[in-house]
């Protein structure tokens, strides 16, 4: 029953934590910015996307799936572009690995009986928007889900309160 | 014990509880249309199986048999109710001891409480009639092979006995029984239905001299005939009695079927005397359980077709020659079970959870309250999770275009900051990190030094230290109308008061150990 409990004492907890986190990886990227010219701003909004995730996953640490995949494709992500040529070829023939493997494991008949939402592709759209959320029986997913929900309004809530500070300032 | 694992599985079961009555009343209906007599005694068997498929817990549901089939046998008897009470009773008592097992009363314990009833239970019923009738039986039907002196409560407890599992009684007395009349033993159940649909009308007629359908209950025949009728009314299903009525009708048609009845029959007999004797010991469930079984064995036999290789023997053989096999019959039978059951139970639970979940889900996501239905819910919340990533995407991008503004101040302050307070480890730590740092009740004088100390370009700083302090706390739903206004008390907050933990309080951020937390 910890779960249906989300109090707001806790919320806002997790509100102040969200907001040291991203604030800190803000002014960390703030810091190495100015370094560069003001005209990437693309590359810029990127980047504050990618820290506003990485302070979600680093409050919630490694114990849930969403963040630990989140932590790990940002860490992996210096490699990944270092290299990009080769580990685009390595990541198209993996992602067509995955698929054969869920084309295989969806054709087992087991595990297509205990399916609880039943044939439509939604599962499917789920698991590809929740991050680590690929390889996860159906109740994980839910609850990954449930807590990752949390995470990103709480997240989406403190970007919001920032945008306002910073544009009436 | 393996056979109270089994009969606990099988009372956890609904679904095998289901399928066997299914299957009883399956080998019971043919039974029923083709014979117009016995549909007087048959009502109450079907009368009773529904109670069996209505009620999970069998056991629950026997004793509910039990106690609805004798009113309509007993209403003649003026002492119906103390001894129904009185039977109700037993088996409840009985149903503990059992270890609430589903067949408890099968073959031993709805025979032993027949008996003990009268034996055990004098005082209640003061009929002396009843008591002549019912103490009488086991000696008699081990003295003398034909069940004539059977008085209806055994042939009504053995009748119960086959609603409560015909298959078991149809498989083994029914074809004993047939088997010697010349039909053939591998037929299914219906046709044999018809030799003892026979036999028995004819008999009935014969010694009643009443019409065969208008009987609505035994207890009707009861009334011109005290003990026989009862006994045929009663006797008409249960497999033993029925033989005998036929041939004392006909006249000696099969001596062979005859004699192995009553041999099962004194067999059966015996075992009930052995009851009577081994009921107040503790040695009872386990017995009863032991019978249990063996006659769950003989009703798992039915189905599976082996009651053919048992067909051609007389009643005692299959008794045996099921004790043989009663073993590892029963050692499948409960690890089967088992695992359904288990599977059934981990299926439950984990759908329960699921549903959990999702209530959970639906209070997270606004607008999800009202929608029923898992896939318009998945969808509901597939569409909130792009709605909320894009919206971080959006806000990243506007942060991006607005944060070069803040950009300077931000610097200037932790310039200052790490000029003043050189407690702070390195200037590349973020602008949380030193609000938190700086908030340390041992770093308050520096700090109320450095503000204090700071010119025009101060300003700027503490707007910054304020607004961030309201953003972190989150109290404040709009800051922009909040900051111009409070802003002079809580510059004078923080100037004058020292940067008190309090004051940060009263801004609406939450306690230090929440900022001092942060590195």
């Amino acid at each position: 029953m910890s779960a249906p409990q989300p109090t707001s004492k806790n919320r806002t907890s997790l509100k102040i934590h969200l907001a040291c986190r991203f604030l800190l990886a803000l002014n960390s990227l703030n810091m190495k910015r100015s370094a560069f010219d003001h005209t990437q701003n693309h590359k810029r909004s990127h980047r504050v996307k990618i820290a506003a995730y990485a302070s979600m996953a680093s409050v919630v640490g490694p114990r849930r799936a969403w963040s630990r995949a989140i932590l790990w494709k940002i860490r992996n992500r210096g490699v990944l572009t270092r290299n990009k040529k080769r580990v685009h070829h390595r990541t198209t023939s993996l992602r067509l690995h995955r698929h054969h493997a869920r084309l295989t494991r969806r054709r087992n008949p087991s595990r297509e009986h205990v399916n609880p939402f039943g044939n439509s592709g939604l599962e499917v759209k789920l698991r590809k928007l929740v991050p680590g959320a690929e390889t996860m029986d159906p109740c994980g997913l839910l609850d990954e889900t449930a807590d990752y929900i949390k995470h990103l309004a709480t997240q989406v809530e403190v970007m919001k309160t920032l945008v306002d500070l910073y544009s009436t300032i | 014990m393996a056979g109270e694992d089994e009969i606990e599985g099988r009372n956890r079961d609904d679904d095998e509880q289901l399928h066997y009555n299914s299957t009883n009343l399956s080998s019971d209906w043919p039974f029923n249309s083709s014979n117009d007599l016995t549909n007087t005694s048959m009502a109450m068997v079907t009368s009773s199986n529904p109670m069996n498929n209505n009620t999970p817990c069998s056991s629950a549901s026997m004793i509910d048999s039990f106690c609805h089939t004798p009113p309509t046998i007993w209403d003649h008897n003026p002492t119906n109710p103390q001894n129904l009470g009185a039977f109700c009773d037993m088996n409840l008592q009985n149903n503990p001891t059992t270890s609430s097992s589903s067949l408890g009363f099968r073959k031993g314990n709805l025979h032993t409480p027949s008996r003990n009833l009268d034996m055990s239970w004098p005082p209640p019923n003061s009929a002396i009639k009843r008591g002549g009738i019912f103490i009488p039986p086991p000696p008699a039907a081990t003295s003398t092979m034909l069940p004539h002196t059977l008085s209806q409560f055994p042939a009504d407890s053995g009748f119960i006995e086959r609603a409560a599992r015909l298959s078991s009684f149809s498989a083994g007395n029914f074809e004993d029984m047939i088997n010697p009349f010349g039909n053939g033993p591998e037929s299914s159940l219906s046709p044999y239905s018809r030799p003892v649909q026979e036999g028995f009308v004819n008999g009935f007629k014969s010694t009643s001299g009443e019409g065969s359908k208008d009987i609505p209950l035994p207890v009707d025949c009861d009334g011109s005939q005290p003990k026989n009728d009862a006994r045929q009314g009663g006797s008409g299903f249960s497999g033993n009695n029925l033989p005998g009525e036929a041939e004392f009708s006909e006249g000696g048609q099969d001596d062979t079927s005859n004699e192995g009845l009553g041999s099962k029959k004194r067999r059966r007999s015996d075992q009930d005397t052995d009851y009577n004797q081994v009921k107040r010991s503790p040695q009872t469930p386990n017995e009863s359980t032991k019978n249990n079984t063996e006659i769950q064995q003989m009703g798992d036999k039915n189905p599976n077709s082996i009651a053919n290789k048992s067909s051609g023997k007389h009643g005692k053989q299959v008794s045996q020659s099921s004790d043989g096999q009663k073993e590892e019959y029963i050692h499948v039978r409960a690890r089967r079970g088992q695992a359904t059951n288990s599977h059934s139970l981990a299926e439950r639970v984990r759908r329960e959870k699921i549903s959990e979940r999702m209530k959970f889900l639906q209070d997270l996501v606004p607008g999800c309250s009202k929608v029923t239905g898992k896939a318009v819910m998945l969808d509901e919340i597939i569409n909130y999770v792009q709605s909320l990533q894009r919206q971080v995407e959006f806000l990243s991008m506007k942060l991006a275009t607005v944060n070069p503004r803040m950009d300077f101040n931000l610097e200037g302050l932790i310039a200052k900051d790490m000029l003043e307070s050189r407690g702070v480890p390195s200037a590349t730590l973020g602008f949380g990190a030193d609000m938190a740092m700086a908030y340390n009740p041992s770093q308050m004088a520096i700090m109320q030094g450095g503000i204090s100390g700071l010119g025009s370009s101060s300003d700027a700083v503490r707007r910054t230290i304020n607004s961030h302090l309201m953003a972190i706390g989150g109290v404040y739903k709009d800051p922009t109308s909040q900051v111009p206004s409070t802003w002079d008390d809580e510059l004078n907050n923080i100037v004058q008061m020292g940067l008190n933990p309090s004051s940060t309080q009263n801004l609406g951020s939450t306690p230090p150990s929440h900022l001092k937390a942060e590195p």
